[in-house]
């Protein structure tokens, strides 16, 4: 086991070169110069030129390179243009915005995909089972701020039962400390904050949750349909077992492989689907602060934060396999 | 009584092309200790037949629409679910074709063996823990408690199926059915697993019944042979009496497929022309009257029921002495048994009729394609409906001392 | 001419046209108590009515919360010049002079009380208010107005390479010659040369005065920007005069402000709040949505496809800025031909129905051009711009003689500025409108930036769509720094539009230099005159930004450029 981990982290390696390396030019072939872009076009030349050495595009391409690669090494990922704070402290403290978004969807993913995979395949071509997959259709070929508008607009504006947006009542007065508006309330002892929390999340979760849902019901339903038309469930059922018993036991366990995987894919998805949501549900996260980077023309950051988040993935992805590991013997023991 | 009594048995599968007529009234019976064989390509109905006496057909499409199947007296296909689920496993137990996938990839072997244990008796974990032990020692898997803790992909195809039959046994049923036990297993190890399945059959006086296409399998392992084509029993008889007195066209088409070792000179092979029915259609006539070179006229017309080959005297079901009986309007003369082809001057089979030319003039490999695809559909258990006879291994001469001989 | 920048007090890029549509009810007074104004001020003010404010007495109390299109950048008004950075800072800080709320040419005083120019016009002295205390408790005085002064002037080079110091660079480093206090009261500016848009320029939220104490405390002049705690969020951080003091920003989630309970001008009324949160929505819809449902009380900008919307809910009540900060022309350069004929750049502004295409491009909410610069600008001129009239057009491409009637004529892609809501479709409105009376224009297009501005820019482009958010409503920065201003080397024409009349820029020079309030006036009078008689672009209009808030907001003043106070708004609920 130890062994897989580390061949896994080793071959994550090449990966971020190769990212890092695309990112790279990525930010330098586009067209325009990123000093002109930020300064504008009245910007005089030595000002532009200033921009230049600040942003350290006066140097060759390899020494950029480099440099950039050198930066990143000992753990500098540079400053944003905007208010030259270090990135990486910028991302941290929007970090857990995302994160408990992210968690909240995918509990919300999860927590109805599978039920619903495993009830669609019970009802294999039955009318339910064509409403689930009418349903998890649409889930994903709604795109992500259409629907998160028209949640805001049915729960929000028609209903009024829960916000439309933010993570927390502006007119609360929660004093952020580590950055997750859950624990913060309790930590402060403000149970009705909390709940408060809970309702700013439920909307934002839902949407950015859609797509991952749709998924894994469909992939829920798939494996589970697969397993149990696989010789081992007969043979359980031949035992004498218990139908509970089977399904948990037997066609669960296995199906549970391709879905695990799916739910690993789909944290990337999630830190994409992020950018939209957040922006649309104002919330603080590091999807929005990608958007604000973007609109700042602000490169580094944009180059930086995707990095990050390809880091992020490669570590969920990483998790998700060890975890697969865990529960799919015939890798654990290869 | 007969332990095992099955009467008419129907089965049909509903699909979305139709219906397929898998089991077309079936009856046999079978004693305390008896084995039976079940003989025929794959597609002819014999996996569903067992399938549907332990009620494992795959649902919905699967169902059994007729018939009775007495165990000790009790109709199964009466009983409340739970009460058909105390039987499987305990008093029937099954082995399935591929050792490989029978058993559960992510569960331990000793998860899989204690849960069988305690899903029918009261005992502790450690109790069922060693006698899952004591039965992997008598399927002969060495340290057998270290290997408890092992997943079935850590084990060898011969080992798993001898995991799969230590499952089988662990509450000493009265009835195995062993569905191509060994179909998946290497020459060698096959050989090994039916020696074991004998032994322990025979010791624990388990009645068996092995399915399998392959008659070699069934000469040394059997005391009596059903030869089922397209849902039908078309000749049963005592094994030596089979093997002897072939009387079934379809039953001497097989005897003739296969190369035997105890023939004097290099007997021609005749290959069974065509291919297996449509099980779609309900026959009218004889099922095997298209690939029939005995056929006369009433073969299209008229399905020949089961009759012993010798009339008068009373029908024997069970044992050695059971009737030997077959359904065959035109049945070969012992000669034509042994040259494998009608001999009589001027007999030519008989050409169907004009209203069936359209339906046999459909192509059999679009039909085959078709039940392939619809069988992939429905994920019938048995595997598909598939008109190719199965790839078996090598088979094995049927004299019933050949299985001492050191293979 | 046209910075990528956004703008400096207008909203950003998505927000483009309000629709009218405010009550017309006086608001609280502004913040002008007792404060003798030698301020020049104009007759031609267009008053703005205030929207949200309806009769009855204002009460204290409450949480504003405010939806922004952005976050703020940074918290130091000096180093910010984006829309939603100085509409947070202008509630905290205040600057010597400012604009009386809903106008964009009134002067009026505030931290100073009265200001005078010398005759030459290059010193300004400011009588600095007395008995105004900061956030901190630090008095104002004419030392304090100096320490700001000097921090702008020598405001570290980081600051500059990162391009935090535009209206530094453009009002301070260009102009300021020096500034001295000789006494407690009284601050003297020095200038480089004469310019009378100096006290409009000082109106502008960047040159708000801050405590100096809190500038030292938050290291507000740090040479690395790292270490400076006074423009990323403190503590200190922001801390000024105004109605209103900064308690907290959570970048990108929120910023809080509470009352000043000590406010110098609590007089005037209010501030009535207890607080303010600026919550930044990007998505316009999300932004009407949170309006709709409570989560937020105003919004600073909305979608102009929203503002209907709002009217047609009785919980909401829609914002009419009144007028604009930006103007979209039609440009011309007169190196290409048939451009360097003058019929045909009048027959161009003849055959072009301006007015169509402001009702079927600006959201029903745009403004007609009638000069070069927006209705609303200190000195813009009232002209007589052509009407739209065909027959007129093709009698004077007939006088003109000119038989080659074609040229290429560009429009952006990928774009959609305030002054050009859709680019596309007013070209080919205004395509089909020249081609009407004989022009055979070439339909082209390129991408915004950098390709299309960069050409237009260096004059590459005969005919072309093209405008300018402006940096403060004032006539020269629409006349002079947007248009037709002579710089470079040799001191000239810009080559955009390669529009040189001497007399013209001589009119916008003396206009600048002149130091009283007809000098100016006739200055600009003039210079307009001739471009009007030059015709060297044909402008077609601006679009006002729209704004909504819940029914129970009241007493916003609403402001063409946004300089917005929250001092006199109260919730009625």
């Amino acid at each position: 086991m130890g062994k897989y981990i580390v061949r896994r982290l080793l071959g994550a390696i090449p990966v971020l070169i190769g990212l890092s390396i695309i990112l790279f030019a990525f930010v330098h072939l586009l067209p325009g110069d990123p000093a002109t872009a930020i300064l504008g076009q009245h910007a005089t030349p030595e000002r532009v030129a200033a921009m230049r050495a600040y942003l350290g595009l006066d140097l060759p391409l390899w020494q950029q390179y480099l440099g950039y690669v050198g930066g990143l090494l000992r753990g500098d990922f540079g400053s944003s243009v905007i208010n030259n704070q270090p990135l990486l402290r910028e991302l941290l403290t929007r970090f857990p915005a995302t994160l408990e978004l992210t968690v909240a969807a995918m509990i919300y993913a999860v927590g109805v995909g599978i039920p619903l995979g495993r009830f669609a395949s019970r009802h294999a071509q039955g009318w339910s089972d064509g409403a689930v997959t009418v349903v998890s259709l649409l889930g994903i070929s709604i795109p992500v701020f259409v629907l998160g508008l028209t949640l805001q607009y049915i729960f929000a504006v028609e209903l009024g039962v829960l916000p439309a947006g933010g993570r927390i009542d502006p007119r609360a007065n929660l004093h952020i400390q580590s950055n997750f508006v859950l624990i913060d309330s309790l930590l402060m002892g403000r149970p009705d904050l909390f709940i408060d929390g809970i309702r700013h999340l439920i909307l934002p979760a839902i949407a950015l949750g859609s797509i991952p849902l749709a998924i894994i019901t469909r992939i829920t339903r798939a494996s589970v349909l697969d397993v149990s038309n696989e010789d081992h469930v007969r043979t359980a059922r031949a035992k004498g077992l218990k139908e509970k018993r089977v399904n948990s036991r037997h066609i669960m366990r296995n199906a549970w492989l391709p879905v695990v995987t799916v739910i690993g894919i789909q944290v990337g998805g999630l830190l994409g689907g992020a950018v939209i949501t957040e922006t649309v549900f104002a919330w603080n996260g590091v999807g929005r602060f990608v958007v604000e980077a973007i609109n700042n023309r602000d490169y580094l950051v944009v180059q930086n934060t995707i990095l990050i988040f390809a880091l992020v993935f490669l570590a969920v992805n990483l998790i998700v396999d060890i975890l697969y590991a865990f529960i799919n013997p015939r890798i654990r023991y290869a | 009584m007969a332990l095992l009594s099955v009467q008419d048995l129907v089965v049909r599968f509903r699909t979305h092309e139709g219906t397929i007529h898998a089991v077309n009234g079936v009856t046999f019976e079978l004693e305390e200790g008896e084995r039976l064989g079940l003989v025929g390509e794959s597609g002819c109905g014999k996996s569903v037949t067992n399938l549907a006496i332990i009620r494992l057909l795959p649902k919905p499409a699967g169902r059994i629409e007729g018939g009775r199947v007495l165990f000790e007296g009790q109709d199964l296909l009466v009983l409340r679910e739970d009460e058909v689920r105390d039987i499987r496993g305990s008093d029937i137990a099954m082995i399935f074709q591929d050792p490989m996938t029978s058993l559960n990839p992510v569960l331990t072997i000793q998860e899989q063996m204690v849960e069988t244990i305690q899903a029918h008796r009261k005992v502790s974990k450690e109790d069922a823990r060693a006698r899952a032990i004591e039965l992997l020692a008598m399927v002969g898997i060495p340290n057998p408690a270290a290997r408890l803790k092992s997943f079935p992909h850590q084990f060898s195809g011969g080992m798993r199926q001898r995991v799969m039959i230590a499952m089988a046994l662990a509450l000493a049923p009265k009835l195995l059915i062993a569905d191509e036990p060994t179909t998946a297993l290497d020459v060698t190890i096959q050989a090994q697993v039916l020696e074991l399945l004998a032994q322990l059959t025979t010791k624990s006086s388990t009645a068996l019944i092995l399915i399998t296409h392959d008659l070699g399998v069934v000469a040394g392992m059997t005391q009596r042979i059903n030869v089922m084509y397209a849902g039908f029993i078309v000749e049963t008889a005592p094994t030596a009496e089979l093997f002897a007195r072939p009387s079934h066209p379809y039953s001497v088409g097989l005897l003739h497929s296969i190369p035997r070792l105890d023939e004097e000179g290099g007997e021609e092979l005749i290959p069974i022309e065509g291919r297996p029915p449509d099980m779609r259609r309900a026959p009218t006539g004889c099922p095997f009257a298209p690939r029939c070179a005995w056929r006369v006229e009433a073969c299209w017309t008229n399905n020949p029921e089961l009759r012993p080959l010798t009339e008068g005297g009373p029908v024997v079901m069970t044992g050695p002495k059971a009737t030997h009986r077959i359904a065959c309007h035109n049945p070969p003369t012992p000669n034509e048994v042994r040259g494998g082809r009608p001999l009589r001057a001027g007999f030519t089979a008989a050409p169907p009729p004009a209203e069936m030319l359209d339906e046999l003039s459909l192509a059999p490999a679009e039909v085959t394609a078709d039940l392939k695809g619809l069988m992939a559909g429905i994920q019938v258990e048995e595997g598909p409906l598939s008109v190719y006879p199965s790839a078996g291994g090598l088979p094995i001469p049927p004299e019933p001392e050949r299985r001492n001989d050191g293979l | 001419m046209v910075r990528t920048r956004i703008g400096a007090l207008v909203a950003a890029a998505a927000i483009l046209v309000a629709a009218c549509g405010g009550a017309a009810s006086p608001t609280p007074a502004p913040a002008t108590s007792a404060a003798p104004s030698t301020a020049p001020t104009t007759s031609a003010a267009p008053s703005t009515a205030p929207t949200t404010s309806a009769a009855g007495t204002p009460k204290a109390g409450g949480t504003l919360v405010v939806a922004t299109p952005g976050d703020i950048n940074r918290t130091d008004p000096a180093l910010v010049d984006d829309a939603t950075s100085t509409y947070v800072a202008q509630q905290v800080e205040e600057t010597l002079l400012t604009l009386k709320p809903g106008t964009g040419d009134v002067v009026i005083p505030e931290l100073a009380t009265e200001w005078s120019v010398s005759p030459d016009g290059l010193n300004y002295t400011f009588k600095i208010r007395q008995g105004v205390k900061f956030h901190d408790g630090t008095d104002l005085n004419a030392a304090a107005v100096k320490v700001n002064f000097d921090r702008w002037i020598k405001i570290p080079k980081a600051y500059v390479d990162l391009g935090y110091t535009y209206y530094i660079d453009f009002v301070i480093t260009a102009q300021v010659q020096g500034v001295t206090a000789p006494d407690a009261s009284t601050v003297v500016v020095t200038l480089k040369a004469p310019n009378s848009s100096f006290p409009v320029q000082m109106t502008l939220t960047p040159f708000a005065i801050s405590s100096p104490k809190a500038l030292t405390d938050g290291n507000a002049s740090a040479p690395d920007f790292k270490d400076n705690k006074y423009a990323t969020g403190g503590p200190p951080a922001m801390v000024g005069t105004g109605p209103f003091m900064f308690k907290e920003w959570v970048p990108g989630d929120h910023v809080t402000l509470v009352k000043n309970p000590s406010y110098w001008n609590a007089a005037a009324g209010g501030p009535y709040l207890d607080q303010i949160t600026f919550k930044p929505i990007a998505d316009a819809t999300a932004t009407l949505n949170a309006l709709q449902s409570g989560g937020v009380d105003l919004a600073q900008t909305i979608s102009p496809v929203d503002v209907a919307t709002v009217q047609g809910d009785s919980k909401l009540a829609s914002i009419d800025r009144g007028s604009a900060c930006n103007l979209g022309v039609l440009g011309m350069n007169q190196t290409h031909k048939p451009f360097d004929n003058l019929k045909i750049r009048q027959a161009m502004a003849y055959a072009v129905n301006r007015k169509a295409i402001i009702d079927a491009f600006f959201g029903g909410a745009g403004i007609l051009a009638s000069s070069w610069a927006p209705p609303g600008t200190l000195f813009v001129k009232e002209l007589a711009l052509p009407e739209y009239n065909p027959d007129k057009a093709k009698q004077l491409i007939a006088d003109s003689g000119v038989t080659d009637l074609s040229f290429d004529f560009w429009y952006p892609s990928n774009v959609s500025r305030p002054y050009m809501p859709d680019p596309k479709g007013e070209f080919e409105a205004v395509l089909r409108d020249l081609e009407a009376v004989g022009f055979k224009p070439n339909p082209k297009n390129a991408p915004w930036s950098p390709d299309y501005l960069a050409a237009e820019e260096s004059g590459k482009y005969p005919a072309w769509l093209i405008g300018w958010n402006c940096d403060y409503l004032g006539i020269d920065n629409f006349l002079s720094t947007a248009f037709f201003g002579y710089r470079g080397d040799p001191y000239g024409p810009g080559p955009e539009f390669a529009y040189k009349n001497d007399a013209m820029n001589q009119a916008m020079v003396d206009a600048l230099k002149a130091t009283d309030e007809a000098g100016q006036k006739a200055g600009w009078a003039k210079a307009q005159d001739l471009i009007l008689a030059d015709m060297p672009t044909v402008p077609i209009g601006s679009s006002k930004t729209p704004a909504a808030a819940a029914a129970y907001v009241k007493g916003l003043v609403p402001s063409p450029t946004l300089l917005e106070f929250f001092q006199s708004v109260w919730l009625d609920k």
